[in-house]
């Protein structure tokens, strides 16, 4: 009991692990970090070790060593675009690595409970026409990767599939990526216009910490095999974003589109098993503030 | 059968209210209302707002006549006794002696005492005895001493019977984050309010920590049993800090976070009263384990509803 669960982190560089690292260390969880590149982050944060994880060997000898009690798997290749350009990287970095890793833990480590991190962006199996971009099939394959492995070797292995993530932090998402435009036309005199595609478009948010917190149920009350959506339930117009951002900076900017076109988003709920146990979500106001804050200190 | 319970609109005198009033007795409540909560009063209870200092208890005592006292009116918090010496010692001696001083006269059966493991100190013995030496370490400790000599000099003078009851930690629905042992409640107030908790050295220390249920079940058995004793109610039983938030994650789900700190000059590592006397004396066992304590602990705070504010993500550091 008083023994400390073993976390280990896979993509913890990275936007979302870097949160998941500083919650469940405060948590009171022995966090190992994993990441491609050696890296320091910081006082009050867990040791990052170096491993890439299409490399076998390395893997192996990593699960080996640490023989973790859970393992939250992050680390994948999240941008649609570079998708397009490299889709073989994506299926390794997304699909093929968490085989690995799967496997090194079947071999090293069975007793361990995987949280397998997903996107909501899938392609239905049984309409191939509905594959958009090499990303769903990377993260698609990877989901069955999963659920296989759980199936085929009875481990105990839990899907996330979390909508799209905000938060402060280094994120290549559409909100940070406006903010930071807001807080250069503050800071570095930057031309005073915001300019997106669609301000009609519809995206589901949910804050990054939020899904930690989520992670975190799962981890102690989801049963091996099951797949839970994180979502915040209100599909967003991406206007939504500009003027919460017009709202709270210290400039006043325009905003031009180049389309303003309708686009209904299918509302997507989370799992009910996550409802029940996280009854209030940050506030997308707040979750806007922090991301503008962040990229006005990153600045700086 | 008639009683009347002093502080029965606090955390534990209000859990015994509503046990007495379900074994069919008159129950009467003193309480100033200063820490007891008006919605935690059973409606079946009959209140009086007064002071234990005050002449109007000796009156509402002298009127009533009844069977037994309960005295759990008292300040509880430690900090504040330290902070506040007089202020501690008006209520908890004084306060007692007027009440004992009413009792006498109005020839109650019987007078039982809740006090406290604060009696002893720093000790830090591996399982404490009612024989233990007692040394109080805070004011708080010394004004409950003072009053338990005071009920064991009525006896002596007057026979006045009586009843003493030590408690140790005591957790459970309705208690509020501070005062004595109120660590469990701070952990629900995080648990529904977000923010972080410290904790002192590595977590590792322990307490004998008690469901406030369990300690209502030895007040009904001192009714009848336990004249004239000094009587330790405690579950014999360490738990430490973080077997405590290890319960609540898993019952919670998400974990409190915690920032480990140093830890704290004189405090005890470990804690614990042996209950050998009370299972003999009183014939009672607690039956509550502490997982089961927490589990109705949280179904109480998980029905008042969440209050998330704001400090939990104020509180997170920036990435």
């Amino acid at each position: 009991m008083s023994k400390k669960t073993k976390l280990l982190i896979t993509g913890a560089t990275g936007f979302t692990g870097i949160h998941a690292c500083r919650h469940f260390h405060q948590a009171g969880y022995e966090v190992i970090g994993v990441s491609r590149q050696q890296s320091v982050i910081g006082n009050n944060h867990p040791p990052i070790l170096s491993c890439d994880l299409t490399n076998k060997s390395k893997l192996t000898e990593l699960i080996q060593k640490n023989k973790p009690d859970k393992v939250l798997h992050l680390a994948g290749q999240n941008h649609v675009p570079s998708s397009w350009v490299d889709p073989i990287a994506s299926l390794e970095i997304n699909t093929m690595s968490t085989a690995y890793l799967l496997e090194a833990i079947r071999l090293q480590a069975p007793e361990c409970k995987v949280l397998v991190v997903g996107s909501m962006l899938q392609f239905d199996i049984n309409d191939i026409t509905t594959l958009d971009h090499p990303y769903s099939l990377s993260k698609t394959l990877q989901v069955l990767v999963a659920r296989s492995w759980e199936l085929l070797y009875e481990m105990d292995i839990v899907i996330a599939k979390p909508s799209n993530l905000i938060g402060p932090g280094r994120s290549n998402g559409v909100c940070s990526i406006l903010a930071r435009k807001v807080a250069e036309m503050e800071l570095l005199g930057a031309e005073k216009v915001l300019k997106i595609n669609n301000l009609s478009a519809q995206r589901d948010f949910l804050d990054v910490r939020d899904a930690v917190r989520g992670y975190e149920i799962l981890f102690n009350k989801s049963p091996s095999g099951s797949v839970h959506n994180l979502t915040s339930g209100q599909p967003r117009y991406l206007k939504e974003i500009t003027s919460s951002l017009q709202d709270i900076s210290s400039v006043d900017f325009a905003v031009e589109s180049t389309e303003d076109k309708f686009e209904e988003k299918v509302i997507k709920i989370s799992s009910s098993l996550i409802l029940e146990n996280m009854s209030t979500l940050i506030p997308f106001e707040k979750s806007m503030k922090d991301i503008l804050n962040y990229q006005r200190k990153s600045l700086v | 059968m008639k009683v009347i319970v002093s502080g029965g609109a606090g955390f534990i005198g209000s859990h015994l209210v509503d046990a007495l009033i379900d074994r069919g007795i008159e129950v009467h409540i003193i309480d100033s209302l200063i820490s007891g909560q008006k919605g935690y009063i059973n409606p079946l209870a009959q209140l009086h707002v007064v002071d234990i200092c005050s002449e109007e208890a000796s009156k509402v005592i002298m009127n009533i006549q009844p069977d037994a006292f309960y005295h759990l009116a008292a300040q509880a918090d430690v900090g504040k006794s330290v902070q506040y010496p007089k202020y501690d010692g008006d209520i908890n001696i004084i306060g007692t002696l007027n009440i004992l001083e009413a009792c006498h006269k109005a020839k109650v059966g019987k007078f039982i005492f809740a006090s406290t493991s604060a009696v002893y100190g720093n000790l830090n013995n591996e399982l404490l005895s009612e024989e233990e030496v007692t040394v109080p370490a805070s004011f708080y400790g010394l004004s409950k001493l003072t009053a338990e000599s005071y009920i064991r000099l009525f006896y002596e003078l007057y026979r006045q019977p009586y009843t003493i009851l030590r408690y140790a930690n005591v957790y459970g629905p309705r208690q509020q984050p501070k005062g004595e042992g109120g660590v469990v409640s701070v952990f629900f107030d995080r648990l529904r309010k977000g923010g972080h908790i410290n904790v002192h050295g590595d977590g590792q220390q322990t307490r004998d920590f008690i469901y406030v249920k369990d300690i209502v079940a030895a007040n009904l058995a001192a009714l009848e049993s336990g004249d004239q004793e000094t009587i330790q109610v405690s579950t014999s039983q360490r738990t430490s800090i973080n077997e405590i938030l290890s319960f609540l994650t898993d019952i919670h789900g998400i974990s409190i976070l915690r920032e480990f700190t140093a830890p704290r000059e004189g405090d005890i590592k470990h804690s614990c009263l042996c209950n050998k006397k009370a299972r003999n004396l009183l014939n009672w066992n607690p039956v509550y384990t502490i997982e089961d304590g927490l589990r109705e602990t949280y179904a109480f705070h998980k029905q008042l509803g969440n209050d998330v504010d704001s400090a939990y993500f104020e509180n997170e550091l920036m990435g």
